[in-house]
């Protein structure tokens, strides 16, 4: 596994971090939300290419 | 050399988040203010009108060397475009929003109570325009108000997320 990849994970995971925290001191709690739910679909989407790669792996592993 | 265009567009990106986010907060921090000017330079109108009684184009020339700044200029451009051929009133004044919309950040609610005063100025007897002078005046201290509230809501919130917005996607397309 490309280690880059968890950097990137790891980066985004900040920045969703520090903007949830901006919207809670801002008492905007409705976009605090959002945010940290886009932050979640997006880490999603970009690891479920080797989530998938995993679950293919077990597959063949086990000849499921 | 591929690492070296990967990080240039980074930042270019990133660069990008953070100056959207600066347009938009600085658009919100100014409108109170492009609003404060607007009711100085009617609160100044009113007087030339009421102890004056200079004709309009005038009035409206000195209102605007007077006040400087964005809005100043439109009063200025209002009175150019009323004294030349063949302009109306409305039509003059319409020059001057033409100028305010492009270059403040007034919101088209807040032109809009101006458009309105444009109507009557100089077509109506001297009370009746000052009725109308104040009328807006007070319509644009309550917008002043709202853009206060909308600043304080949304200056820092854009200013972030412009900025933090700029480096996820950098991020995500590295």
């Amino acid at each position: 596994m490309q280690v880059d990849f968890i950097f990137k994970v790891a980066g985004f995971g900040m920045i969703v971090a520090v903007l949830y925290w901006m919207f809670k001191t801002q008492n905007r709690d409705d976009l605090a939300t959002v945010v940290s739910v886009v932050g979640m679909v997006t880490v999603l989407y970009i690891t479920i290419q080797y989530i998938a790669k995993f679950f293919e792996a077990v597959r063949t592993m086990f000849q499921l | 050399m591929w690492m070296t265009l990967k990080a240039g567009g980074f930042a270019l990106v990133a660069t990008a988040g953070y100056m959207v986010g600066q347009t938009v907060a600085s658009s919100y921090a100014r409108r109170p203010d492009d609003l404060k000017q607007c009711q100085a330079a009617l609160g100044l109108l009113s007087s030339e009108v009421e102890y004056a009684t200079t004709h309009l184009g005038v009035a409206l020339q000195r209102v605007g060397r007077s006040l400087g700044g964005q809005v100043g200029d439109a009063f200025c451009r209002a009175a150019a475009a009323l004294a030349g051929p063949a302009n109306g009133t409305v039509e003059a004044w319409e020059e001057g929003l033409g100028w305010l919309q492009t270059t403040t950040a007034l919101s088209r609610a807040d032109i809009e109570i101006l458009r309105t005063l444009g109507l009557r100025l100089g077509a109506t007897d001297r009370a009746d325009q000052l009725r109308h002078l104040a009328v807006a005046v007070e319509r644009l201290k309550v917008q002043e108000e709202l853009a206060r509230q909308a600043r304080d809501r949304n200056e820092t919130v854009w200013r972030y997320l412009g900025a933090l917005g700029g480096l996820a996607l950098g991020l995500i397309l590295l």
